[in-house]
């Protein structure tokens, strides 16, 4: 009885659907009248239809809300930008001393392949090389990170 | 322009700072949005709350995410500001669609009161449905979803959406039958 019950529940399932899409596709197409259970349906289907496909805002209000929505998405974007603005990688010294610490960073590079000259000790030559390369490791790391933070 | 952009495309441009992807989006969905408002609050309510809706989604356009589809969270907004409607209402949806609230300023004749209260009836009936009935209802005849989109997008089978759609429909009628 069960299976008989959720046999004529499913075809009714497909029915009403395929009922709707027809509808739906043309709705000032007279359909077949509805037989049976489906005919309970027709109504409602329609019903629905009618009420929830109205036409739509007015002109008027479209307008005034587009207007509207205009004036939000500029307030916005100000907002946005002031508060891009106050971010500490986006300040100018912080950008200038990234720049300068690139710059050491490429010297210290440059500087390391370079033959050692012989008027210069070689641990001052070092020490010139690890400090540099310490700056411009910073340095690079904080342009990274200020790169990074802009996208 | 937008045309062949999908939602989430659009989206994404509008997070960039793109106005007229914001503006195409909000071209797309104004009508879908506002009928959908119009189905569950008082006529002279719509336009209010349908405008309060797209100011929450241009102020909240940041934490779209793009893991889920933009519609599903687009109509999250439109709840949420609905439930919100009422509640500064301090009313429930079910108690406060009544013929008196359709909005209409004007002397009615004999054939718009008619209209006007078959509208609230079905309003009523359909503000009564649990919520997923609502859903599909409103996704089939508002948003133009065939069954099979509206399967996709649920996760559930097809044959799972027709039912939930015949038993959705039955509730209707059974409601209306009760007026």
């Amino acid at each position: 009885m069960s299976i008989i019950h959720d046999h004529d529940d499913r075809q009714l399932d497909e029915e009403l659907a395929a009922m709707t899409d027809a509808f739906l596709n043309n709705p000032n197409l007279a359909t077949p009248t509805a037989t049976g259970d489906l005919r309970r349906y027709d109504d409602i289907v329609r019903d629905l239809y009618a009420f929830l496909n109205d036409d739509g805002p007015s002109a008027a209000f479209e307008q005034r809300l587009a207007q509207r929505l205009d004036h939000e998405w500029t307030l916005l974007a100000a907002q946005r930008a002031e508060r891009r603005a106050s971010k500490w990688w986006n300040r100018p010294i912080v950008s200038l001393a990234a720049g300068v610490a690139i710059v050491v960073l490429a010297l210290t590079l440059v500087s390391s392949l370079l033959p050692r000259g012989s008027s210069m000790s070689g641990s001052i030559v070092e020490g010139f090389l690890v400090g540099g390369a310490v700056i411009g490791v910073v340095g690079a790391l904080i342009a990274i990170i200020v790169i990074l933070r802009r996208r | 322009m937008f045309l062949d952009a999908s939602d989430e495309q659009l989206a994404r441009k509008a997070q960039l700072g793109d106005r007229d992807a914001f503006h195409a989006l909000y071209q797309r969905y104004l009508h879908r949005v506002y009928n959908r408002v119009r189905s569950k609050v008082p006529q002279q309510d719509v336009e209010d709350v349908t405008q309060e809706i797209f100011i929450a989604v241009v102020r909240s356009l940041d934490s779209f995410e793009q893991r889920s589809r933009f519609n599903t969270w687009l109509y999250t907004i439109v709840n949420r500001q609905i439930a919100d409607f009422y509640r500064r209402r301090g009313r429930s949806p079910r108690s406060a669609i009544e013929l008196d609230d359709d909005g209409s300023k004007e002397i009615p004749v004999a054939a718009d009161v008619e209209g006007a209260e078959q509208r609230v009836v079905l309003q009523r009936a359909l503000q009564q449905l649990p919520e997923h009935y609502q859903e599909i209802i409103l996704l089939r005849f508002v948003d133009g979803l065939t069954f099979a989109e509206i399967a996709e997008q649920r996760g559930q089978s097809l044959e799972a959406v027709k039912s939930l759609y015949r038993r959705a429909i039955q509730a209707i009628r059974d409601r209306l039958d009760g007026v």
